[in-house]
């Protein structure tokens, strides 16, 4: 049994990171170091209106009073905020050009390399599923996909400095309602500094006519990505939107440190999807990025709906909490996640949901593994205030853990205020069971197929709400990532 | 920080023989300590401030020692040795059964070492029910191999008793405790409640309740460390809140690298039955070791409509419906108690805190 074993820990020793490649673009990058004149320099070079520059300075002067949150069960050095680079874009950028057809090719070519369709042609030629593209290349956004197909249903998918110069009342209307400029020291620093990110804004009654996805890419060194997305759905209508990330493979550690915020008015939904696959970094723990998000959505309508799914497979560390405010009556919340944490991976990651409104409804299934050395926390808040009268609440937490190297956390707050709630709070731990595997194996499958094949049934009750092209992208992923591990 | 100069009179008007230099020392270190404040997460919940807040004559440090010998490992400790003045040391000697449940004297502020040699088997009843409007209890119990220990704290004090108590366990291989823990009353109360498993075989099962009424706010930490393999943990707790009142658990199990086929299960389920009650519940687990069997479940929740339907057809008042009901849910962890007198004691306590219950005092 314990060669077996070993046999299996080699196996997954030699997970490759497929992604991790450098594309060799001339970059314009401002010099390292935070201070008053970068965030005027980031602000200044996108263009922006009086009040955002404003917006900036007040986060900035707030962050310099802030201290970094030292409570996530993570382990890291000390992060020097003076040796990142805040902006870097590509120099071909600088022109801007006026469509897809016109981005330096090199830029075009790193997309489909990882395999992201930005050919509107190929796609409606039914080679690929229709999605609609929004790419951000370190600190620029490089051009989005469909756009006039969307903008005949009234949708705006652009990226935020567009929505900024275009829909200046839109952008200003709803910035920082969801996750205020000095709500953590992660958030302040994202709102001091943010460059690219997107902006979807569906009207009244539109369900938007296809998946919307923005793809980011951080490539030079030394550099941070600090991208700030912002997704308005109007009374009634419905998005859907998936999100995905990669990175060089390279031996220091850099920083995302991202702010998303959801609005969701009266009877609208927002379904909002991750596959998170920044460079984890090796196997002694070596670079990989330092995932540090603020992710938060309002349900601010009755019967409104935010569903979250993430796959976080990424990152060296990760600090990330999906959280839900439903403060329209009969607003409803769900967060699905599945995080894999590999070598020396740390992951802190978790939701809150805030019920507010009466008859409340949260969901919560989170299902970790941890391998090698990875450390694998969920870390959730489920509050009910006392006036949300019928609320209701199942959250479940699974973890798995593969090899007796690794750590599975278990974190659950929990704060009721209201006599009539109903919560249930579930979390179990186990391993891949010898005998699973002896079943498969004498079915004449492969020692590293059953695993897959276990983890993805154990990973089922979220994958289920991907949707369809990114659940199996996502099945990949995890088969990737594993190759093989038993515990 | 929080003026504590109500510690140092209260201290300080001791008759001279209380005030030794062990025990001012003791002092010293909690005043230059201090008193947790809710930044730290073990306190997110419980702001001990009010305590600063006592009058000195409130505070009633024990004039007499309890006896030699003060060491101690916060600052909270230290004021309770400072408080109690010393240690009461008691040993079961190996290999005997007392059958007589071990009962303190009830004095204000107890510090209790008790050491169960291999094989011995005994019940303590630690009790902090007293008048006082101040009383510490902290407790060290050391279970050698095999030994087995009966537990049973219970805390039933009136609406303005403070209540700090702190109950650290070390089980060596093969003992066994049973733990009932139940608090009924007070202002504010704090229970920590530290479980070594340490060695091969162990194994704790701890039923806890907790309902605290009027303006008073309950606050149970507890933490099990399997540190060695084949150990076994079960954990129940109840939460009963009503009025304003404010009921916090925290249970952290934590299961070290090496401690292989663990075997833990912890349960939480909590009523709230007034508008303005509030409980926050945190089951933590940290685990590092894979081949393991962990479990926790959390609920909130209000009494069965349907089972209240049923006994109101069978003719109860429903005031009567709802006591019977909630009643029986304290039960599912005092029904672990087994010295009649106080399960009793504690039932009649809990009944008159529910209304129209007076038809359930044959029940018991």
């Amino acid at each position: 049994m314990s060669t077996n074993q070993e046999d299996i820990q080699a196996l997954v020793r030699n997970r490759t990171y497929s992604a991790g490649f450098v594309t060799d673009v001339d970059s314009e990058t401002l010099p390292p170091g935070l201070n008053e004149d970068v965030v005027r320099a980031i602000s200044a070079r996108k263009q922006e209106p009086e009040w955002l520059l404003e917006f900036r300075l007040k986060a900035y002067r707030r962050w310099l009073k802030m201290s970094e949150p030292k409570w996530a069960h993570v382990h890291y050095p000390p992060i020097d905020y003076q040796a990142v680079s805040y902006y870097s874009a590509p120099k071909s950028m600088k022109d801007a050009p006026k469509s897809l057809d016109e981005v330096d090719p090199k830029l075009l070519e790193t997309y489909k390399k990882l395999g992201i369709p930005l050919k509107e042609q190929e796609m409606l030629a039914g080679v690929q599923p229709q999605v609609a593209v929004d790419v951000v290349f370190d600190s620029v956004s490089v051009g989005t996909t469909f756009r006039k197909k969307l903008a005949e249903a009234g949708v705006i998918f652009c990226s935020i400095s567009e929505a900024v110069r275009e829909h200046p009342e839109l952008v200003r209307k709803y910035l920082g309602t969801v996750v205020p400029f000095g709500d953590n020291f992660y958030a302040a620093l994202n709102s001091a500094v943010f460059t690219d990110g997107s902006f979807v804004f569906i009207p009244r009654g539109v369900r938007c006519p296809m998946e919307l996805s923005t793809y980011f890419r951080i490539n030079e060194r030394n550099t941070g990505q600090f991208e700030r997305t912002l997704i308005v759905a109007e009374e009634g209508s419905h998005v859907s939107y998936l999100e995905g990330c990669t990175a060089p493979q390279r031996d220091e550690n850099q920083l995302h440190a991202a702010v998303v915020e959801l609005v969701a008015l009266d009877d609208a939904e927002i379904k909002y999807s991750t596959v998170q696959n920044w460079y984890p970094g090796d196997e002694n723990g070596v670079g990989g990025i330092y995932n540090f998000v603020t992710k938060r959505g309002d349900c601010r309508g009755p019967r409104s709906k935010i569903s979250w799914t993430q796959v976080e497979t990424g990152s060296a560390i990760t600090w990330k909490y999906p959280s839900c405010i439903l403060r329209g009556d009969d607003s409803v919340g769900e967060f699905y996640s599945v995080a894999l944490t590999h070598h020396r991976q740390q992951a802190d990651t978790g939701t809150k949901m805030i019920h507010i409104g009466k008859r409340t409804k949260s969901t919560i299934v989170s299902k970790g593994i941890a391998a090698g050395h990875g450390q694998q926390a969920y870390r959730g808040l489920v509050r009910v205030l006392p006036g949300a009268e019928g609320a209701r609440n199942y959250t479940q937490c699974d973890s798995l853990l593969i090899g007796d190297k690794c750590g599975a956390h278990t974190f659950p707050y929990t704060e009721i205020r209201n006599p009539s709630a109903i919560l249930e709070h579930e979390a179990t731990t186990s391993k891949i069971g010898e005998d699973q595997l002896f079943y498969a194996r004498s079915r004449g499958i492969a020692e590293e197929d059953a695993v897959s094949m276990i983890v993805n049934g154990f990973c089922k009750d979220v994958f289920k709400e991907l949707p369809m092209e990114f659940a199996v992208e996502a099945q990949k992923l995890l088969s990737v990532s594993l190759e093989g591990s038993v515990g | 920080m929080l003026d504590l100069a109500t510690f140092r009179s209260a201290f300080e008007a001791l008759p001279e023989p209380a005030r030794s230099s062990a025990r001012r020392k003791a002092l010293d270190a909690f005043l230059a300590g201090g008193l947790p404040s809710t930044d730290l997460e073990e306190w997110k919940y419980t702001d001990l401030s009010p305590l600063a807040a006592l009058p000195p004559a409130a505070l009633l440090p024990e004039a007499e020692a309890a006896g030699e010998g003060i060491g101690f490992t916060d600052a909270l400790d230290a004021l309770n040795a400072a408080f109690a003045g010393g240690s009461t040391e008691l040993r079961i000697a190996a290999d005997t059964r007392r059958d007589e449940p071990i009962r303190p004297a009830d004095r204000a502020h107890q510090r209790h070492r008790l050491h169960l040699e291999r094989g011995a088997e005994a019940t303590l009843i630690l009790n902090t029910s007293g008048d006082g409007a101040f009383e510490t209890v902290f407790a060290d119990i050391r279970l050698d191999a095999g030994a087995r220990l009966n537990l049973v704290r219970l805390n039933d004090a009136g609406a303005d008793a403070h209540r700090l108590t702190r109950i650290n366990m070390h089980l060596a291989r093969d003992a066994c405790a049973n733990v009932v823990t139940v608090d009924l009353g007070g202002r504010l109360s704090r229970h920590d409640l530290n479980v070594d498993l340490a060695e091969p075989g162990a194994a704790i099962h701890l039923h806890g309740l907790y309902a605290p009424a009027g303006e008073g706010h309950v606050d149970n930490h507890t933490r099990i460390e399997h540190r060695a393999p084949h150990c076994t943990s079960r954990e129940q707790y109840r939460g009963i809140a009503r009025d304003k009142a404010r009921g916090v658990f925290n249970g952290m199990i934590r299961v070290h690298k090496d401690a292989q086929k663990t075997d833990s299960e912890q349960r939480i389920a909590n009523l709230i039955l007034s508008p303005g009650a509030e409980i926050n519940a945190k089951p933590e687990l940290e685990i590092y070791a894979d081949d393991v069997k962990c479990a926790h479940g959390a609920t909130f929740g209000q009494l069965d409509d349907e089972a209240l339907f049923y006994l109101r057809s069978r003719g109860l008042p429903e005031s009567t419906a709802r006591a019977l009901l909630t009643w029986t849910f304290a039960h599912e962890v005092l029904q672990h108690i087994h010295q009649e007198d106080v399960r009793g004691r504690v039932t009649r306590r809990l009944l008159r805190q529910l209304p129209n219950s007076e038809q359930l005092e044959a029940l018991q």
